[in-house]
């Protein structure tokens, strides 16, 4: 229950907090609306009654662990794709092991507003959100709506495969059940695929809140911003909005954990997964690396190894 | 201020984002890093009507790789031409650096406020510059000394870190001409004859009096805050004090928001600005 | 002006009127929050559910990219608007409108007009909707009064079911509301048109609302430091936001052309007041989200006389972290008054 998890959450924060091991916990706490949560910084082992377990808690907070770590043990609750992003964090030496603990949370899904309103919610009806077995009680004004949990995850979740952590110190909830594994979409040609990503990329704005959310940016200057070298040009045309995607993705091959922030992070709704899926998807088969598994292991970019294979073979 | 002035540059203006056209007459290698550029515009009618005053700046163009704000550092009085000084440290002063005699750059301007020269008449003035800061703080001071009457004493102190690092070496004799010029440089060589030391420290030893004076002063942030604080001491009062501002600018017409400091842009209501005005800005530069 | 009723049957035709003398743009069809602005020729491509979408008016007037010159071979070629035609905007907000009139105060006052803004200004007339009911995050009566906004558009549209109520309010509105397909509007008509007024106006105002807030918005505020702990420095909340307008200029070479632009830049980015030599007045995101709400809710008082903001929620939605304005003022004024309470 996720009220009983919520609980052990406070629980394991409050015992870090109250021995000194970590000078603050980042976890969720309340979010303006229902269906919102937000990321909270706990110092006090008595303010651990803020941090919140529910189906809205979606940011990846792994994305604040390199500037936290610089002033001591940083405390953090992470689902299992944010365990994953720790780990490549690890493996990138952005943060040491003893600079971090841990709390991992199981999980079997975090919701998406965008889907909502897709599922037909009218989200400023909504009164509350509760998990229900394999589906989403909605509370509004008008009642109560059950919505498939498959219809109002983000995307990333219905077809993800870590439902426990991958790396904590400690563990709390169980297993869910196990996802069945989904091939990666067909989009079609290539010229259907360039049609479909052209009316996509006319909708980005280059705010930049899909780099900003991803705990993997963390280039001090990234290859966007830079205007010694100008790799795309600061204008939002569809061409260069193509080119810092495209970018982005490939940047992220063998780094990105899919945990979808990207993606429920975009303003615009651009479906961004479908990208790092692609992405993921040739890593895995090209050098059988999956992101963010083995803090042990050496980034899958960052080694050559004389029988790497040959991408023109594949 | 001369608002008949301030309306001529207005109406130079149709489109205030489009250049004019200048073409680089002379290139004076100022020190290792610093060159000053006399501009000439290339449309005869611009460049007899083009004027400007004491203190402002304006937009100057590398077309292909950018803009960047460099105040006038040539005086009004002296026409046909505009000069800049140029420091290099990014990519459109790296590339201005590049350019010849010849090259054609595009200006954008004047833009800003200036040096509220009318109200200095009869007063004496205090010139106080550091290194590139004596770029704008030349506009006005020559634009005193062609106007030498209006004023009582003109003095300039003026300092850099080493002999090689001094601009407009040049004008120097210029600057003495029923004028005092004291320079100082934080380390001599062997040839350095005049005094050394910082700047603000050899303002309190020269110890000018603050009746009657105005003080105007532009340098190195370190510079500016250790010259204020020893004009306070030797008694001047903020609204004695000037300097000039710099932000970061994009457009330098108030429009793109960069350039603000509170709820003043420098681009509009700077870049002049006295010590009273600035102490109600917030502390953000 | 008289007020007109106008079939939603007939809507195609009146809009194939407008298209026919003017310009018309209206959020697309089908395209449902992330409608933008594109031209409208006929009824059916009109997305016309009365609302806030993602989009905001202000990407008509100020386009997320617009080239100022071209420059080749020593010679300039300037890149003005050039539509002969009046442009009518059909279906924006009262917030969104709002929003044009504070941009109007950046770019059209003051010592210098922008002339790339005035050109599509000047010929921009516009038809708001009054919104049916708000959004979760809409708060535009805690921040103004939406009868002095009403005052300033062009026309002003209700979604009455059948029909759509259609009030002119300037010579220009009169213009455009004219043809053969209005006819009276009966006392029904009129009382479901005020009820859904009524409805909008009565949105309740946040604990800020009627607050001198630019009074209270303080430099030295922990508030910033708070909220900049979970800011993950992206723009957009800047980006959707219908008045803000802070924008970059560049060159770039195609060949031997070289094309001056402008395109959107936020203050919430690191380099946004970065200078060539590496100082930067903003380096701490702390400064960077205190600029923000202090620019939107104090500087611009300060400049214009006029509040920033216009309770659109945009921001509010589109952060990533739920960094949500509303509270952050309403904990500034609660704070105000409890200090207030002390002396």
């Amino acid at each position: 229950m996720s009220e009983e998890l919520e609980q052990k959450i406070r629980e394991e924060a409050k015992k870090l907090l109250e021995s000194g091991e970590v000078r603050l916990v980042v976890g969720w706490g309340k979010g303006s609306a229902p269906f919102k949560t937000t990321p909270v910084f706990i110092d006090k082992p008595e303010d651990v009654d803020k941090l919140v377990w529910n189906p809205a808690c979606t940011n990846n907070l792994a994305v604040y662990l390199p500037q936290l770590v610089k002033e001591g043990t940083i405390g953090i609750v992470a689902k299992p794709c944010d365990t994953r992003a720790v780990v490549t964090l690890l493996q990138e030496k952005q943060i040491e092991r003893e600079n971090i603990k841990v709390i991992g949370v199981a999980c079997s899904g975090i919701i998406d507003e965008s889907a909502l309103k897709r599922a037909g919610i009218d989200l400023a009806e909504v009164r509350e959100i509760k998990i229900d077995g394999e589906n989403l009680l909605v509370t509004t004004n008008s009642g109560t709506q059950t919505v498939p949990m498959t219809q109002a995850e983000k995307e990333a979740c219905r077809i993800c495969e870590h439902r426990t952590p991958v790396f904590a110190d400690v563990t709390i909830g169980e297993a869910p059940t196990a996802v069945e594994p989904e091939a990666v979409e067909n989009m079609g040609t290539p010229e259907e695929r360039r049609a479909f990503w052209a009316k996509q990329f006319e909708r980005c704005i280059r705010c930049y809140a899909c780099r900003q959310v991803c705990p993997q940016c963390y280039c001090a200057v990234c290859f966007i911003d830079r205007n010694d070298v100008r790799w795309t040009s600061k204008k939002p045309t569809p061409a260069e909005n193509w080119m810092v995607h495209m970018g982005r993705a490939l940047h992220l091959a063998g780094r990105c954990i899919e945990c979808g922030e990207c993606e429920r992070a975009c303003p615009m709704d651009i479906p961004l997964m479908k990208l790092n899926r692609e992405v993921a998807e040739h890593v895995e088969k090209l050098f059988e690396f999956e992101a963010g598994m083995d803090p042990e292991a050496a980034p899958v970019f960052g080694r050559f190894e004389p029988d790497d294979p040959d991408p023109n073979e594949h | 201020m001369s608002t008949d002035t301030y309306e001529m540059a207005s109406r130079q203006l149709n489109n205030p984002y489009l250049p004019k056209l200048a073409r680089i007459e002379k290139i004076i290698e100022e020190t290792w890093d610093t060159k000053t550029f006399r501009a000439v515009f290339t449309d005869d009618e611009v460049r007899e009507s083009f004027s400007y005053e004491p203190g402002q700046f304006q937009e100057v163009s590398v077309f292909g790789v950018g803009e960047a704000t460099f105040c006038l550092t040539s005086t009004p009085t002296r026409r046909g031409f505009i000069e800049f000084s140029v420091k290099q440290v990014g990519t459109v002063t790296k590339a201005l650096h590049g350019m010849s005699e010849g090259d054609i750059v595009g200006i954008r301007g004047p833009f800003g406020n200036w040096f509220p020269y009318n109200e200095w008449k009869g007063k004496n003035l205090l010139f106080i510059g550091g290194g590139i800061g004596m770029a704008p703080m030349r506009s006005i001071l020559n634009f005193c000394l062609d106007n030498r009457s209006d004023y009582a004493d003109i003095t300039t102190i003026y300092g850099a870190r080493t002999p090689g690092d001094l601009c407009y070496t040049y004008e120097f004799d210029d600057w003495r001409k029923d004028a005092s010029l004291y320079l100082t440089v934080d380390a001599g060589d062997e040839n350095w004859k005049d005094h050394v030391g910082h700047v603000p420290g050899y303002l309190l030893e020269l110890a000018p009096k603050p009746e009657n004076t105005i003080a105007i002063t532009c340098g190195p942030p370190i510079m500016i805050k250790f010259a204020l604080q020893n004009l306070a001491q030797l008694g001047f009062k903020d609204e004695q004090i000037y300097t000039t501002l710099e932000m970061k600018m994009k457009c330098g017409i108030g429009k793109c928001g960069r350039c603000n400091i509170g709820s003043k842009f420098v681009c509009v209501d700077g870049p002049v600005f006295s010590l009273a005005e600035i102490r109600e800005l917030p502390p953000e530069f | 002006m008289a007020d007109k009723v106008i079939a939603k049957t007939d809507l195609a035709k009146w809009i194939a009127e407008l298209a026919s003398k003017f310009t018309v743009i209206a959020p697309e069809a089908g395209e449902a929050d992330h409608a933008q602005w594109k031209e409208v020729t006929s009824a059916e491509k009109f997305n016309y559910v009365p609302g806030r979408y993602a989009m905001a008016a202000k990407e008509f007037l100020l386009p997320a990219y617009e080239v100022l010159f071209r420059y080749k071979k020593d010679s300039l070629e300037e890149s003005l608007p050039e539509d002969e035609k009046t442009t009518i905007m059909m279906g924006l907000t009262l917030c969104d409108a709002r929003a044009i009139q504070v941009l109007d105060s950046v770019y059209l006052d003051g010592k210098f007009k922008d002339p790339y803004y005035a050109a599509r200004r000047e010929k921009l007339a516009l038809i708001a909707s009054v919104c049916d009911k708000p959004r979760w995050s809409c708060f535009c009566t805690s921040v103004g009064d939406l009868e002095q906004w009403a005052a300033g558009v062009d026309v002003l549209i209700t979604d009455i079911g059948d029909s759509i109520y259609i009030h002119p309010v300037s010579e220009i509105g009169e213009k455009i509301a004219e043809g053969e397909f209005f006819r009276t509007p009966t006392e029904e008509e009129t009382k479901k048109k005020n009820d859904i007024w009524q409805n909008l106006i009565a949105l309740p105002k946040k604990p800020f609302a009627g607050q001198d807030i630019y009074k209270m918005v303080d430099w030295d505020d922990a508030i910033w430091s708070e909220i900049a702990k979970k800011c993950v420095g992206c723009g957009a909340c800047s980006y959707l936001c219908p008045s803000c307008s802070c924008f970059d200029i560049q060159d770039e070479v195609s060949g031997d052309i070289v094309e001056r632009f402008r395109c959107r830049d936020t203050c919430q980015f690191t380099d946004f007041t970065l200078m060539g030599a590496g100082h930067n007045p903003r380096p701490e995101k702390t400064m960077r989200v205190r600029q923000r709400i202090m620019h939107k809710f104090k500087y611009q008082i300060e400049q214009f006389g006029m509040l920033g903001c216009t309770g659109c929620g945009r921001c509010v939605e589109a952060c990533p972290v739920n960094i949500d304005l509303r509270e952050v003022l309403t904990e500034i004024v609660e704070r105000e008054k409890v200090e207030a309470g002390k002396n």
